[in-house]
């Protein structure tokens, strides 16, 4: 099954950037700008930077250990016992994770598009589709990443574009809003917001390219998924000034809802919100069948398919375990502060282990 | 074949589930309000009028009047408006609302508790116009549906606003900069100034002589309802209203508001008058 997948390096590329760059129509705007105010975009900057430096240095360990996922790397270079508890530890995250971003996606489909639909549905309607998705396996994924990507890109920049007449450039002033110290530590712990490309470690064993190319996919992602995050910012602070943008619990629409140009050209976001929902989807369906790959891996199973039922249940019944959306909210910002700690934090761990055990073994 | 059976069956169950039936609403069952005026109400806090478009009849033929404008007292705008329910047959609902006129009295009280919640509704969008009208709002909205030259108060307002573009008399107004204003530290907010034009002054009458060069300094200086004409729609917009925080402060005139947006930068392109050598010059 695993040598009959064949996916490039631009799909992968384009998965990559999708699965970072959906925080942008969450609310990651609001929570860069509520820790930087007029500095928020400079948060995202260094963040990448940070995240880019972090990923060249963890593909590079990656690159001594060819062919093998961090999942199989974590267990022979920890033991069978440690070693799966590590990598349930990362399956543990990976869930609560997918399973807060489907509760957040479903409230955000209620307050865009569909208002009086109870929360259950649309959450059962997205692990459904998630479900599918992941039962065809990366190819599809990626498939449908790759020809969505143009479309998606091209709904943020027309509405980056369409709310000049909102420009203004002295929102985004002071340059260093909340001060350098915490632009700094905000910046570091921001790197949790660029984490979904260490998925690329656990799934190295499907690509049919080598490591360095894995690395490229890596980097090109960040690199334009900051530019983007910073744009879209940048765009923002301009359009709601910081008092009131810290207010808005979904940025990216509330932008497009800002959009008047003239009496024919206005309530435009509903176009937008069609390619907001894809991405979600594309996004949750990747999370779902990157965490049945790494439950799999760490069990040592010869199929993934059959998992996909226990664990979308799981995602679909912790997703609907928050009280209400702030709850959602609540545990999006925590991981935020310390999702870098499983993202970054531990694959380098593990590399580095790895990496010396490996050379006192030659 | 049996997972394409339960595959088909995935997608019909998802097809069926997103097409919003939770929510969805005739569009012959709502109510569309184009204009929300505030007043201070009498019997409880606030006197809430709504403009409500109504429909043409389906089977052809014209319809006598383009609006209906009804008034409910209420202690919140929300709560007029389901109040409304009671007595109108359709459901009330904001999304084709065009701007939101607060009368003068209630700017002098406060803005803040009517437009915070205002903000936060989904219906409406925060490109609705704001604005202050001298008087009661009720009383402007009633006058509002005589118009001449459209059919719809929505339309006619926004066409209103728009052409303060070239000529500088309204200030940018809508509920997106109040609130900027409102909550930045370095602003205060403004709005447009509305008045009903008295029947009374239906004429020109002759003035005081003031000689030439102080009429071309006046040439502007008015305020809503005072403008010496004759003709035309009986609402006027020209002006503008100050705050602190968001309490009314004071008005300013078509020139102090081409002045003001001097200072602002928000200054386009408009005529002035000025005397060279005894002579009015137009530049």
């Amino acid at each position: 099954m695993k040598n009959k997948v064949y996916i490039g390096y631009s799909e992968v590329a384009t998965l990559i950037s999708i699965m970072i760059g959906t925080k942008a129509f969450l609310g990651y705007p609001r929570l860069v700008t509520q820790l930087g105010m007029t500095a928020g975009w400079i948060i995202v900057f260094f963040s990448g930077l940070i995240s880019l430096c972090l990923w060249l240095l963890i593909s590079s360990f990656l690159a001594c250990f060819p062919k093998k996922s961090l999942t199989a790397i974590t267990e022979s270079t920890f033991g069978s016992i440690i070693g799966t508890v590590l990598n349930i530890v990362v399956f543990t995250f990976s869930i609560l994770v997918i399973s807060n971003s489907l509760r957040i996606f479903s409230e955000v489909v209620i307050i865009t598009a569909l208002t009086e639909t109870p929360v259950i549905v649309l959450t059962l309607v997205f692990i459904l589709a998630a479900w599918i998705a992941a039962y065809y396996g990366i190819e599809a994924i990626s498939r449908s990443a790759y020809i969505s990507f143009p479309f998606i890109i091209a709904s943020v920049i027309a509405v980056l574009i369409l709310l000049y007449p909102y420009y203004d450039f002295k929102q985004i002033t002071p340059i260093w809003g909340s001060g350098i110290l915490s632009i700094g530590k905000n910046s570091f712990l921001g790197i949790s917001a660029f984490g979904e490309v260490i998925l690329l470690c656990y799934i190295i064993h499907y690509f049919q390219f080598d490591v360095k190319k894995v690395k490229q996919a890596g980097a090109f992602s960040i690199i334009l998924v900051t530019i983007f995050f910073a744009a879209i910012v940048i765009v923002y602070q301009m359009v709601l000034p910081v008092p009131t943008s810290i207010e808005t619990l979904v940025p990216f629409y509330q932008l497009s809802r800002s959009i008047n140009l003239g009496h024919y050209f206005q309530r435009v976001e509903s176009i937008f919100v069609m390619f907001w929902i894809f991405t979600a989807f594309l996004r949750l369906s990747m999370g779902l069948f990157v965490s049945t790959i790494i439950f799999q891996d760490t069990l040592k199973l010869p199929y993934y398919r059959p998992l996909l039922p226990a664990i979308c249940l799981l995602v679909f019944s912790l997703s609907l375990t928050p009280a209400d959306m702030m709850q959602t909210v609540m545990y999006e910002d925590i991981k935020f502060n310390y999702g870098w700690l499983v993202t970054f934090v531990l694959p380098l761990f593990i590399l580095v282990v790895a990496l010396i055990l490996k050379r006192k073994e030659e | 074949m049996k997972c394409r059976f339960g595959l088909l069956v995935l997608l019909l169950i998802t097809i069926i589930f997103t097409q919003g039936c939770w929510g969805s609403q005739e569009t012959d069952e709502l109510g569309y309000v184009i204009l929300i005026g505030i007043d201070k109400g009498e019997k409880n806090i606030v006197k809430v009028s709504f403009q409500i478009a109504v429909p043409q009849p389906v089977e052809g033929g014209e319809q006598k009047k383009a609006t209906e404008v009804v008034t409910v007292e209420a202690a919140s705008i929300f709560g007029a408006k389901e109040l409304a329910s009671s007595f109108i047959s359709k459901n009330l609902t904001f999304v084709h609302n065009k701007a939101v006129i607060v009368s003068e009295d209630i700017a002098k009280e406060g803005l803040s508790k009517y437009i915070n919640p205002l903000v936060r509704c989904r219906e409406l969008r925060r490109t609705n116009y704001l604005t202050v009208v001298r008087g009661e709002a009720s009383e402007f909205l009633e006058h509002n549906k005589e118009l001449i030259f459209e059919k719809y108060t929505s339309r006619y307002i926004d066409l209103l606003m728009n052409a303060s573009k070239f000529t500088g008399f309204v200030p940018e107004s809508n509920i997106h900069k109040f609130y900027q204003g409102l909550k930045s530290p370095g602003l205060q907010p403004i709005t447009a100034l509305m008045a009903v034009k008295n029947k009374e002054d239906d004429k020109i009458t002759k003035g005081q002589d003031i000689g030439n060069e102080k009429k071309a300094e006046e040439e502007m200086a008015y305020l809503p309802g005072d403008i010496p004409r004759k003709g035309g729609a009986k609402i006027e917009i020209i002006g503008q209203v100050v705050f602190r925080d968001d309490k009314l402060v004071g008005f300013l005139n078509g020139k102090e508001t081409r002045y003001y947006q001097m200072l602002t930068g928000d200054f386009q392109k408009e005529y002035l008058l000025f005397q060279i050598r005894k002579n009015l010059i137009r530049v």
